[in-house]
C-alpha cells in the first residue's frame, strides 16, 4: 500500500515539475458566490475557468502558469473586505477582478489604494471611478452611461412620461440619480419613482403607485431574480407601457424566469449571445459545450479582464503591480468576446460604447451599438 | 374608478401575499400543536419542497403537476422524520429553546445543501396556471393565487378537524402539553411526534409547490418562513384559524405600507407590528392561543 | 399470585442512592400500599416501574415479563399505570377528551383510518365514548365531563387522572399520593374508589402517608426507609413493628 502510494505521490510530482517549472502567477478575483445575488458570482467563476485554461493554454505569462483564486464576496461589503484581504495578504495576488457590486467594490477600496493592488471593479455606480482611486479600472459599462443611452432611446421613440423603480442598494440608488440627472438634461421628471429591497418577492404595492402616475415607460434599475419577478408582475398590472430593464433583463436565466413576460423590453446591455460577432459566437459555442447554457454578461466581461490583465502582466514583464498597471491603462481597442471594444480612459473607464437591446421571441436582440465619445 | 380597481387591485395582492404566510403559518402551528416547539426550519422547509418539486422532479425529470406534487409530498414526508430523529429527538429532554436552535442550525444547513444540490439560479416552473390570470374591471388576478387561497382554506378545515375531531390529533395536542404523561397513558409520544414532522413537513412541500410558479425557488424562499412566523405571533400560536387571518394581516399590512408608507420599509412595520404582539398581545388577534415562552 | 415483583431493584442518582435493593411482591387482586417518609423511593420506585427511569441494577417484573428499562408507553399498553404526586392535566382538553384519549392505546385503528374517521374508527370511538363515560359515572365526574380540564377544582382534577389510568384498562395502577391536597370529604370518599377499583377486579398499588387512608385501605404495606424496605406486612403488624414506629410512624403521629 505504502509503495503504491509512494509511486503515486512521485508520478504527480513529475508531472507537475515537468509542465511548470515556476511558481504560479496569482490573479484574485470576487463575486457573490452565496447571497442574494449569488448568480453573479457563478457566472464570473465560468468565465475565470475560461480565462485560466487559454492564458495557461497560451503558455501562461512570464515562463509561468497563471492560478486564479476565486473569492466569495457573498455580495455583501464585509464579506468582500475578508476575500480582499485574503487574496492580498495570503495569496498575493497581483490584481482583483470584481466584485460585481458597487457597494463590494466601495469596501474593498480603501484598501486597494493602501496596499497598492490593481482592480478591476465590475461595479456599475459612477462613484467607483470618481473616488480617484489611481489603482481601480472598470470593465464594465457605467450608470451615467446606461442611463444617458436609456433616457436617450426612449426620447427618440417619442415617449415622454417615465417611472422609475429602482434597487434601494447603492446600485439602484445610483441608477435612479443618474436617471433623474439625464431627464433633467432633457428638461423632463420622473412621473414616479419607487424604490424595492434585494430579495422582495412582491412588488405590488410599487406598481400600483406606478399605475396611478400613468407613464409611458417604465425604466427599472436592478438585478437578475428581482427583474424576473417584476417583469412578472409588470405583465398583469402595467400591461400598456414601455419596460426597460437592466442590464439583467437580457440574461438567458433572467427571461427564462420570466416566463415571457420580458417579451418587447428595451435594455442597454454591453453584450449579448445573440451578436452575430463571430469573435463573440465563437465563445458562446464553447461556453454552451462546457456549462450547458450560453455565457452571461458577467462571464465574458470577467473572462475579458483576466486576458487582460494577463496581457498587461505580458507587456511588463514583471509581476510589479504598480508597472503592470501603467501597461493595463495602455490597451485601447482590445476586442472582447463580450463584442465591445475595451479602451481605458484616464479615469480608468474601459467601455465607450453600450448596445441597446430588445427582449424578442425570448432573446436578447441587438437593436444598435451606442459609442460615447 | 382607476382608484378604485387600484385599491382592489391592493386588497387581491394584499390576501393572495397573505394566504401565502397563511399557508406557512399553519405549518409551523401544526408542529407547535403536537410537540410544543417552534420549528424556526419551516420557511427552509417550503424553500427545500420547492426545490424537490421544481428543481428535480418537474425540471429535471419532466414530472406532470400531480405526480410531481404527490412525490414532493412522499419526499417531504421522509425528511420530516429523518430530521425529526436528528433536530428533535437527541434534545427531547432540554429545553425547547434548545430544539429552536437546533431547527435554525437545520435551516442554515438547507440553505447551504441546497445551493450545493440545485445551484445559485432560481428555479423557475409554470406550474399549473404559468402567468395567466383574471382580469375583471382592471383588477387582475394570477390563477395561481386563486389555487393558493383555495387550498390554505382547505388546508385549514382539514387541520380544524383533525386537532378538534380525531383522537390522533387530540393524542398530539396532549403529546404536546405533557410527553410524560401522555405516554403514560399509553400514547406512544415519538411516533406522535414523528407523525407531527411528516405532516409539517408535507404542509412545507405542499406550500413550496404552490410558491414555485409565483416567487420562483432560490434560497430567499426561505425567508416566507419570517413572513409566516408573524402570521402566527399575530394570529396567536396554536390557534389554527388564527394562523391564516394572521398570515392574511400581515399580508394586507404589507401591501398597504408599501403603497401608502413606505415600500423600503415594508418589512419593517410588519415585524414592528409582530413586536408590538409580542408585547401587548402574546395571546393573538382572536386572544384564544395559549401564551409561548420562546 | 404475583403480579408485580421488584428483584434487587437499586437506584443511583448520581452518589446518592435512593432505592437500595429492593424486593417487593404485588399480589394480583390486592390492595397493596408503599409507605415511608418523604425523600424514602417511594416515587422514585414509581418511576422505575413504569418507565419513566431504568434502574441502576436490578429489575422489575410485571405478569412474569421485565418491565424496567421499557419506554413508558409499552408498560402502559401492557397494563401498569399510574397517576401523578403532582397533578398533570392536559390543560386544553375536556374531562370527557382527557378520558377517552387513555383508551386511546386499546383502539386497534391505524392512523390513515383514523384521519379519514372510517366507519370502523367512528364505531370504536362511540365505543371509546360510551366506556369514557361509564368511567367517569365511576369516579363521580360524568356531570363535569364536558369541562375543561383546568376549570376542576384540585380534588377533582385527582379523580379525573384516576379515571384517565382507568381508561388504560389496566391490570394494576399506581396512585402516586392520590389524596394530597384533598378535603376530608373527598379523601373519605377516595377510600370508598380505591375498594371500588379493586372490586373491578384491578390491582391497587397506593402510595400515600396519610396513615389513616393506608391503614384504612390496605392490606399489605410494605415500608421504605433511605431506599430500604424496613418492613412488610399487614397494616396490623406495621403498626406495631418497632423499626417502623421508630424510623416513621414516631414522625408521622407528629404530621398526620
Amino acid at each position: 500500500m505504502r509503495r503504491i502510494v509512494g509511486l503515486v505521490l512521485a508520478v504527480a510530482l513529475m508531472a507537475t515539475c515537468s509542465v511548470y517549472a515556476a511558481d504560479p502567477v496569482y490573479i484574485g478575483a470576487m463575486g457573490a458566490i452565496t447571497g442574494g445575488s449569488a448568480i453573479s458570482g457563478e457566472q464570473a467563476s465560468q468565465g475565470l475557468i475560461l480565462a485560466e485554461e487559454d492564458i495557461n493554454a497560451a503558455g501562461g505569462v512570464l515562463g509561468r502558469p497563471v492560478k486564479i483564486i476565486m473569492e466569495d464576496s457573498r455580495g455583501l461589503p464585509t464579506g468582500g473586505v475578508t476575500a480582499a484581504r485574503k487574496l492580498i495578504f495570503q495569496d498575493n495576488v497581483v490584481g482583483i477582478i470584481g466584485c460585481h457590486q458597487s457597494t463590494v467594490v466601495m469596501a474593498i477600496e480603501p484598501l486597494i489604494r493602501q496596499e497598492g493592488v490593481i482592480c478591476m471593479a465590475k461595479g456599475s455606480a459612477d462613484m467607483i471611478t470618481a473616488a480617484g482611486n489611481p489603482w481601480i479600472v472598470r470593465v464594465r459599462e457605467y450608470d451615467t452611461l446606461a442611463a444617458s443611452a436609456k433616457v436617450r432611446h426612449a426620447l427618440d421613440k417619442g415617449y415622454t412620461r417615465f417611472a422609475i423603480f429602482h434597487n434601494t442598494d447603492q446600485f439602484g440608488e445610483g441608477g435612479r440619480q443618474n436617471l433623474i440627472d439625464a431627464l433633467a438634461r432633457h428638461g423632463l421628471e420622473p412621473v414616479a419613482v419607487e424604490a424595492h429591497n434585494t430579495g422582495d418577492k412582491d412588488f405590488t404595492a410599487q406598481l400600483l403607485n406606478i399605475r396611478r402616475a400613468d407613464p409611458e415607460v417604465l425604466i427599472v434599475w436592478t438585478h437578475g431574480d428581482e427583474h424576473a419577478l417584476i417583469c412578472r408582475q409588470v405583465a398583469q398590472l402595467l400591461p400598456d407601457v414601455q419596460y426597460y430593464g437592466s442590464m439583467a433583463i437580457t440574461q438567458w436565466s433572467s427571461i427564462q424566469m420570466a416566463e415571457g413576460t420580458s417579451e418587447g423590453a428595451y435594455t442597454t446591455s454591453p453584450y449579448s449571445y445573440l451578436n452575430p460577432d463571430p469573435d463573440v459566437q465563437a465563445f458562446v459555442k464553447r461556453h454552451q459545450e462546457r456549462f450547458g447554457r450560453p455565457p452571461e454578461t458577467f462571464t465574458v466581461l470577467y473572462y475579458d479582464s483576466a486576458m487582460m490583465l494577463a496581457e498587461a502582466i505580458r507587456r511588463a514583464g514583471t509581476t510589479d503591480r504598480a508597472k503592470v498597471l501603467e501597461e493595463l491603462k495602455k490597451i485601447k481597442g482590445w476586442k472582447g468576446v463580450s463584442g465591445i471594444e475595451y479602451s481605458f480612459d484616464e479615469r480608468g473607464e474601459a467601455f465607450n460604447e453600450l448596445f441597446i437591446c430588445r427582449i424578442e421571441n425570448q432573446q436578447p436582440v441587438i437593436i444598435e451599438k451606442v459609442s460615447v465619445n | 374608478m382607476a382608484e378604485l380597481a387600484i385599491v382592489l387591485q391592493q386588497i387581491v395582492a394584499g390576501l393572495a401575499l397573505g394566504s401565502i404566510y397563511g399557508l406557512v403559518a399553519l405549518g409551523y402551528n401544526f408542529i407547535f400543536n403536537a410537540v410544543g416547539i417552534v420549528n424556526l426550519a419551516q420557511g427552509d422547509f417550503v424553500m427545500l419542497g420547492g426545490y424537490i418539486y421544481g428543481g428535480t422532479l418537474t425540471l429535471l425529470l419532466g414530472l406532470p403537476f400531480l405526480p410531481a406534487l404527490l412525490l414532493t409530498a412522499i419526499a417531504m414526508a421522509i425528511f420530516g422524520i429523518v430530521s425529526q430523529r436528528i433536530v428533535y429527538y437527541p434534545l427531547r429532554d432540554a429545553h425547547p429553546r434548545m430544539v429552536m436552535l437546533s431547527t435554525i442550525a437545520l435551516g442554515i444547513f438547507l440553505k447551504n445543501i441546497s445551493l450545493i444540490a440545485w445551484g445559485t439560479y432560481p428555479v423557475s416552473v409554470s406550474g399549473l396556471f404559468g402567468q395567466r390570470g383574471l382580469r375583471i374591471a382592471g383588477v387582475s388576478i394570477l390563477y395561481q393565487y386563486i389555487f393558493i387561497l383555495v387550498c390554505v382554506i382547505i388546508l385549514l378545515a382539514i387541520q380544524q378537524y383533525f386537532f378538534k375531531k380525531t383522537t390522533l390529533g387530540k393524542s398530539m395536542r396532549a403529546v404536546a402539553q405533557d410527553r410524560l404523561a401522555a405516554m403514560l397513558m399509553g400514547i406512544d409520544a415519538y411516533k406522535m411526534i414523528a407523525i407531527t414532522f411528516a405532516y409539517s413537513s408535507t404542509l412545507a412541500a405542499i406550500g413550496g409547490v404552490l410558491l414555485a410558479p409565483v416567487f420562483m425557488v432560490s434560497q430567499v424562499l426561505a425567508n416566507v418562513g419570517l413572513k409566516g412566523f408573524a402570521a402566527c405571533v399575530i394570529g396567536g400560536w396554536g390557534d389554527i384559524t388564527g394562523a391564516v387571518i394572521g398570515g392574511l394581516v400581515v399580508g394586507l399590512v404589507e401591501v398597504f405600507s408599501a403603497s401608502y408608507i413606505s415600500s423600503v420599509y415594508k418589512d419593517a412595520i410588519v415585524f414592528a407590528i409582530l413586536i408590538g404582539f409580542l408585547i401587548f398581545r402574546p395571546q393573538g388577534i382572536l386572544g384564544r392561543a395559549t401564551e409561548v415562552s420562546l | 399470585m404475583a403480579l408485580l415483583s421488584a428483584r434487587q431493584v437499586t437506584k443511583y442518582f448520581g452518589g446518592l442512592c435512593a432505592v437500595d435493593n429492593l424486593d417487593l411482591t404485588v399480589n394480583e387482586g390486592e390492595i397493596f400500599a408503599l409507605i415511608g417518609p418523604n425523600g424514602s423511593g417511594k416515587t422514585t420506585f414509581t418511576n422505575l416501574a413504569t418507565g419513566m427511569m431504568a434502574p441502576t441494577s436490578g429489575h422489575i417484573e410485571f405478569q412474569g415479563t421485565i418491565v424496567s428499562g421499557q419506554r413508558p408507553h409499552v408498560i402502559t399498553q401492557m397494563g401498569l399505570v399510574r397517576t401523578f404526586q403532582n397533578l398533570r392535566i392536559f390543560s386544553s382538553l375536556t374531562v370527557l377528551e382527557h378520558v377517552t384519549l387513555g383508551n386511546f392505546c386499546r383502539t386497534t385503528t391505524r392512523v390513515w383510518s383514523n384521519i379519514l374517521r372510517t366507519k370502523q374508527v367512528r364505531e370504536e370511538e362511540d365505543r371509546v365514548r360510551a366506556r369514557a363515560e361509564e368511567i367517569l359515572d365511576f369516579v363521580g365526574l360524568l356531570d363535569r365531563k364536558n369541562w375543561p380540564a383546568r376549570s376542576l377544582p384540585y380534588g377533582q382534577q385527582r379523580l379525573l387522572e384516576i379515571a384517565r389510568a382507568l381508561a388504560t384498562d389496566p391490570k394494576l395502577i399506581m396512585l402516586d399520593e392520590p389524596a394530597a391536597g384533598m378535603t376530608m370529604q373527598e379523601s373519605n370518599d377516595l377510600i370508598h374508589l380505591i375498594r371500588a377499583i379493586r372490586d373491578r377486579g384491578i390491582t391497587v398499588f397506593l402510595i400515600d402517608h396519610k396513615m389513616r387512608l393506608v391503614m384504612n385501605v390496605s392490606e399489605r404495606i410494605a415500608v421504605l426507609n433511605f431506599g430500604r424496605k424496613i418492613a412488610e406486612g399487614t397494616p396490623k403488624e406495621i403498626q406495631e413493628n418497632p423499626d417502623v414506629i421508630e424510623a416513621y410512624l414516631g414522625k408521622g403521629r407528629k404530621t398526620a
